[in-house]
C-alpha cells in the first residue's frame, strides 16, 4: 500500500501547494503584517476549502466520497445547492434516488452508520457495504493530508522572519 | 483417447469445450430447476459433497459431464491434479443429471484432502432455492453492481483473505457438511462470463480467482437455516464485520474496542477529530503563511517531493502525532469543544497556545519513548515554542 498512497501524498502536496501560493497571492496586496483576525479566518477558510478540493481532485472520479466532495465544494463556490442530488441523479432517476436515500435511513436506525454518513461526503447514497469502503479510503486520504499539511506548518516555522 | 492421459491434454480438451458449454449453459440456466434428490445421490455416496467447483472467467466454464468424463476414465492421481488443474470452476449445478453429478460428487472429495493448494472450493458455496430465482435475479443484479464498483486491491485482498478463512474452516466442516444441511436443493447463483463485467481469463491460483470473484459461494452451515434471505443475509454480515476489520486497522487504538457499535463510535470519533486537524492546521497555515516567502515554496516544491519518497522525520514524528494526538487532546476538546471550532477573536490564539502546548507534552512523550527521532522531535519542539511566541507576539501587535 506504499507506493498508491505515496503517490497521493505526493499529488495532494503538489496540488495543495499550488493553492496555497495562489491564495496568498491573492490576499497579498493587503498589507500581510496587519492581519485581523476576520481576514485570517477567511484566509483558513479557502485554505481549508483548497485542501478538500485539491484532495478530491487528487483522487479523481475513482471515489464515489471524491465526486460527492467535488459536488459539495461546487456548490460552496455559489452552485445551486441541489447539484448533488442532480449529479448523482444521472445514474439514476431522482425519485429512485430520494427512495434509495430513505431506505437507508430506515435501515440505519438500529447501527450508529448514521453519523458515520453525515461525515463522509455523498455517505447518504451509499449502502452500508459500500459506505465502510468509501470510510477507509477517506480516513487514508484524511491522515495525508493532515501530514501534508503540518509538514508544510512546519518546514513554513523553520524559518523565522 | 481418455485413458492415460496426462493432465495437460486433458485440459486442452476441456478448454475447448469451454465456450460451447457457456453458450449451452446460459440456457440451461434458466430452465433447470434443482431438486433434492440432487443432493441425495451425491449423499449416498459419500461424504455427499456436492462438488461444485467455483470457475471465473471466459473461458472458466467446466460441464459436469465433461468432469465426470474425467472421473470416470482418470486414475485417482491424475484425478487429483486434474482437478488441481482446473482451478476454481464454477458449474451450474443446476440438474445436469444426476448419474454425473453424483459422479462427480464421488470423486473429489477423497481426493481434495491431499490436494493443498486448496483450490477447490466446493464447501465454500452457497446453494440457494430455486425456486427463488427472482430473488437470485436481484441479487444476482446487486452483486453484479457491487462487483463493478469494488475493483481496488483492498477489496481483493479482503476478498482473499474471506476466501482463505472460509477455505480452511469449510475444509475441515467437509465431512459435516452433508445432505442433512442442505436437502431443501439448491440453487446456485450463477454469473455468466458475459454477464460479469469482471471476468478474465481463466486462472488457477486461488487469489485471481478471488480477484474475479462476482458471486460468493456459501454453504449453509450445519443447523442454520437454509433460506436464501438468511443465507444472504450472512453473507452480508460477513462482508461487514471484514471491512469492519479493515478499518479497525486503520484506526489506531481499536484493537481494545470489539463490537459493532462501539468500533463505529471510535471511526467517527477519529474521522471527526481528523477533520477538526485539517481545519486547525488551516488555521496554522493562514497565519504563518504570509511569512512564507514564494521562492522558499517554490523550493519547498521541487526539494521535498524526492524526500517525501524517503519520509523525511518530520513526516514519521507526525504520523505518530497523528494517533497519539487523537487520544490526548481528546479531553482537551471535551474540555473546550467550542474553541477551535467556532474561532472568537480571543479563542484563536489561546486554541492554538493551547494545542501547541499539548504537543508539546506529546513531542516530550515522545523523546522519552524513541530515542532516534530524539533529534527530530527536538527540532520540532523547538518550532513549536517558536509558534507560540509568535502568536503571542501577534496579540501584542
Amino acid at each position: 500500500m506504499k507506493t498508491p498512497s505515496n503517490s497521493i501524498k505526493r499529488r495532494f502536496a503538489l496540488k495543495f501547494l499550488r493553492t496555497l501560493v495562489r491564495i496568498r497571492k491573492s490576499t497579498h496586496q493587503p498589507s500581510p503584517s496587519q492581519s485581523s483576525t476576520w481576514e485570517i479566518r477567511r484566509r483558513a477558510q479557502r485554505i481549508k476549502l483548497a485542501a478538500y478540493s485539491s484532495m478530491a481532485r487528487t483522487v479523481g472520479s475513482k471515489r464515489a466520497w471524491s465526486r460527492a466532495l467535488t459536488m459539495k465544494l461546487r456548490a460552496a463556490m455559489g452552485n445551486r445547492p441541489w447539484s448533488m442530488i442532480k449529479q448523482e441523479s444521472k445514474k439514476m432517476t431522482r425519485r429512485k434516488l430520494i427512495a434509495k436515500r430513505k431506505r437507508h435511513m430506515e435501515k440505519d436506525l438500529n447501527s450508529g452508520v448514521q453519523e458515520l454518513r453525515r461525515l463522509v461526503p455523498g455517505g447518504q447514497w451509499m449502502d452500508p457495504l459500500s459506505l465502510m469502503q468509501e470510510t477507509a479510503h477517506f480516513l487514508r486520504c484524511l491522515e495525508t493530508q493532515v501530514r501534508v499539511m503540518r509538514s508544510i506548518v512546519a518546514e513554513g516555522e523553520g524559518f523565522p522572519c | 483417447m481418455n485413458m492415460g492421459l496426462p493432465e495437460m491434454t486433458a485440459l486442452e480438451r476441456q478448454r475447448a469445450k469451454l465456450l460451447e458449454w457457456q453458450e449451452e449453459k446460459v440456457a440451461a440456466l434458466f430452465q433447470l430447476q434443482v431438486h433434492g434428490g440432487f443432493y441425495n445421490e451425491g449423499g449416498g455416496e459419500d461424504n455427499g459433497v456436492s462438488t461444485l467447483y467455483f470457475c471465473h472467467g471466459d473461458d472458466g466454464f467446466m460441464g459436469l459431464r465433461e468432469v465426470s468424463n474425467q472421473c470416470n476414465t482418470i486414475d485417482p492421481n491424475a484425478r487429483i491434479e486434474g482437478w488441481g488443474q482446473f482451478g476454481n470452476i464454477e458449474v451450474p449445478c443446476l440438474g445436469f443429471g444426476g448419474e454425473s453429478i453424483s459422479r462427480t460428487a464421488s470423486c473429489p472429495p477423497a481426493a481434495v484432502e491431499p490436494v493443498s493448494c486448496g483450490m477447490l472450493t466446493e464447501p465454500s458455496e452457497k446453494i440457494l432455492q430455486a425456486p427463488v430465482r427472482k430473488d437470485g435475479f436481484r441479487k444476482r443484479k446487486a452483486e453484479r453492481m457491487k462487483s463493478t464498483k469494488d475493483c481496488k486491491e483492498e477489496e481483493r485482498e479482503k476478498n482473499i483473505k474471506m476466501y482463505s478463512n472460509e477455505n480452511d474452516s469449510k475444509l475441515s466442516e467437509q465431512s459435516n457438511c452433508n445432505n442433512g444441511g442442505d436437502k431443501k436443493g439448491s440453487k446456485n447463483r450463477n454469473s455468466t462470463p458475459k454477464k460479469t463485467s469482471e471476468s478474465n481469463s481463466k486462472d488457477k491460483s486461488i487469489v485471481s480467482d478471488v480477484q474475479k470473484t462476482d458471486y460468493i459461494h456459501v454453504r449453509a452451515r450445519r443447523g442454520q437455516a437454509t433460506d436464501s434471505h438468511s443465507l444472504a443475509e450472512r453473507v452480508r454480515r460477513e462482508k461487514i464485520s471484514e471491512r469492519m476489520k479493515f478499518l479497525q486497522d486503520l484506526v489506531p487504538g481499536c484493537n481494545k474496542v470489539t463490537g459493532k457499535a462501539g468500533m463505529l463510535d471510535e471511526i467517527i470519533n477519529y474521522v471527526r477529530s481528523l477533520q477538526r486537524q485539517v481545519e486547525f492546521l488551516s488555521m496554522k497555515l493562514a497565519t504563518v503563511s504570509p511569512r512564507l516567502d514564494l521562492n522558499i515554496d517554490d523550493l519547498f516544491s521541487k526539494e521535498m517531493i524526492p524526500a517525501w519518497s524517503g519520509g523525511f522525520p518530520v513526516m514519521d514524528m507526525s504520523a505518530e502525532l497523528t494517533s497519539t494526538a487523537y487520544f490526548q487532546l481528546h479531553p482537551m476538546h471535551q474540555a473546550a469543544p467550542s474553541s477551535d471550532l467556532e474561532m472568537d477573536i480571543v479563542n484563536p490564539n489561546t486554541s492554538m497556545e493551547r494545542w501547541s502546548s499539548g504537543f508539546q507534552s506529546i513531542y516530550s512523550l515522545e523523546l522519552e519513548q524513541c530515542n532516534p527521532t530524539a533529534s527530530a522531535a527536538n527540532q520540532s519542539l523547538q518550532q513549536y515554542t517558536g509558534l507560540t511566541e509568535l502568536t503571542s507576539m501577534k496579540m501584542e501587535i
